[in-house]
């Protein structure tokens, strides 16, 4: 999407929202994706790079996917996922709960009752911040590992500017970070974890700097960030995938997978490598399963893609981590 | 123990930690990334390492302005558990 045409639809959700929101989450989620599957009916450039995106994805699988349906959904779905969690706030717990069908609820509990801190391993499949949302509603002690994110509910927002030793405002990762500040960042995370907390990360962000890892993925060559599995090995926590799947009716399907650990010498090396590996396969399996869902993936070398442009720029790359468009 | 000692201590766990030669020179003056190569994860494992060795806390604020060999001596020398001894 062309970075004016991304600011338009910025301003106007931003507008649009608070009297969605009115509608409550799940029928305003509906409406939010049938705007974006209007956009691909009305907009013939639109339309194309959807098409486009959803076809190099098809044939990276092999697959005969339906194009044109999939790319009209894709763009109702995309244009979802910009909302991130905005349509929640003021959502009581109640109405909250029957949005979320919650599977593997039980990993997630084991691998809390270690009481060793837990890294939930988020990506940009689905849903991408409606995750650190639910978390947050069950109370449990959350933090975000990422770059400070501002489209997001104020429930969300709640506590950003937090202070204090384990607060969420130094968790937030810079992109000018050098290596002090970036060993920094990670002792601040590892501390959060070693108090027990949940802490929010993305198991696929393109990096280049530190704790990063060559490889490929949908096809491509990309360098993927780690530091997820850095601070698991760190800390000692166990990781848990998370998944957080929109469906047509507004409702989503939060899946937890099975917890595992890093190990303390798995920093560095082939066995750092083949964690991130698997995560990204377990994605690229998603994916080939509902590419309506890709929201982000399928436009990773488009011309505005933050990597690219921070590459043309010829930016230093972030030593951390960082997520979150 | 002697502000001579500590940095003889603090050369030994770099070495060990970073896995430098035994020919590399570590001074107060030599630069954790510069001179010696250190990431940010061998600094990581440093600082857990002089926190357990010297029995001191160091707050991850200062970290983000250590450049030499020097400016964790400084940290761990005005640590306030070694001040209080």
């Amino acid at each position: 999407m062309h970075r004016r045409g991304l600011n338009v639809r910025k301003r106007l959700l931003r507008i649009v929202v608070p009297a969605l929101r009115a509608m409550g989450p799940a029928p305003a989620a509906r409406i939010v994706s049938r705007i974006g599957r209007i956009e691909y009916d009305l907009l013939p450039r639109l339309r194309l790079r959807f098409d486009e995106a959803v076809r190099r994805g098809a044939a990276h699988f092999g697959a005969h996917w339906d194009i044109p349906a999939i790319g009209r959904n894709l763009a109702g779905n995309q244009i979802r996922w910009r909302t991130r969690d905005l349509l929640l706030d003021g959502v009581s717990d109640d109405h909250l709960a029957p949005l979320f069908d919650v599977v593997g609820r039980d990993q997630l509990e084991a691998a809390l009752a270690e009481r060793r801190g837990l890294v939930l391993l988020g990506n940009h499949f689905g849903a991408h911040m409606m995750p650190a949302h639910w978390i947050k509603r069950q109370g449990l002690p959350l933090r975000l590992f990422m770059e400070r994110p501002h489209q997001v509910s104020r429930f969300l927002q709640a506590g950003f500017d937090d202070d204090g030793p384990l607060g969420q405002r130094k968790l937030f990762v810079s992109r000018k970070a050098d290596t002090a500040e970036a060993a920094a960042s990670i002792l601040r995370a590892t501390k959060v974890l070693k108090a027990g907390m949940v802490l929010y990360i993305a198991g696929d962000v393109r990096w280049s700097g530190q704790y990063s890892v060559a490889t490929q993925f949908l096809g491509r060559s990309v360098q993927i960030s780690a530091t997820w599995a850095v601070l698991s090995a760190l800390a000692g926590s166990p990781v848990v995938p998370v998944f957080c799947h929109m469906r047509d009716d507004g409702t989503h399907r939060l899946e937890f997978l099975p917890a595992f650990h890093v190990d303390p010498d798995q920093t560095k090396g082939p066995a750092l490598e083949a964690h991130v590996r698997r995560f990204l396969e377990e994605i690229e399996a998603r994916v080939a399963a509902d590419p309506a869902n890709s929201n982000d993936y399928f436009f990773w070398s488009e011309p505005d893609d933050p990597a690219v442009v921070l590459g043309r720029l010829g930016r230093r790359p972030v030593a951390t981590q960082g997520v979150s468009r | 123990m002697t502000e001579r000692n500590r940095l003889s201590e603090l050369a030994a766990l770099t070495r060990q930690v970073a896995k430098l030669s035994p020919t590399t020179l570590i001074a107060a003056e030599s630069r954790f990334v510069e001179d010696l190569g250190v990431d940010s994860l061998d600094l990581v494992a440093l600082v857990l390492e002089v926190q357990e060795r010297f029995g001191v806390t160091i707050d991850e604020d200062q970290i983000g302005s250590l450049r030499t060999v020097g400016d964790l001596l400084r940290l761990i020398s005005e640590a306030p558990e070694l001040r209080a001894a």
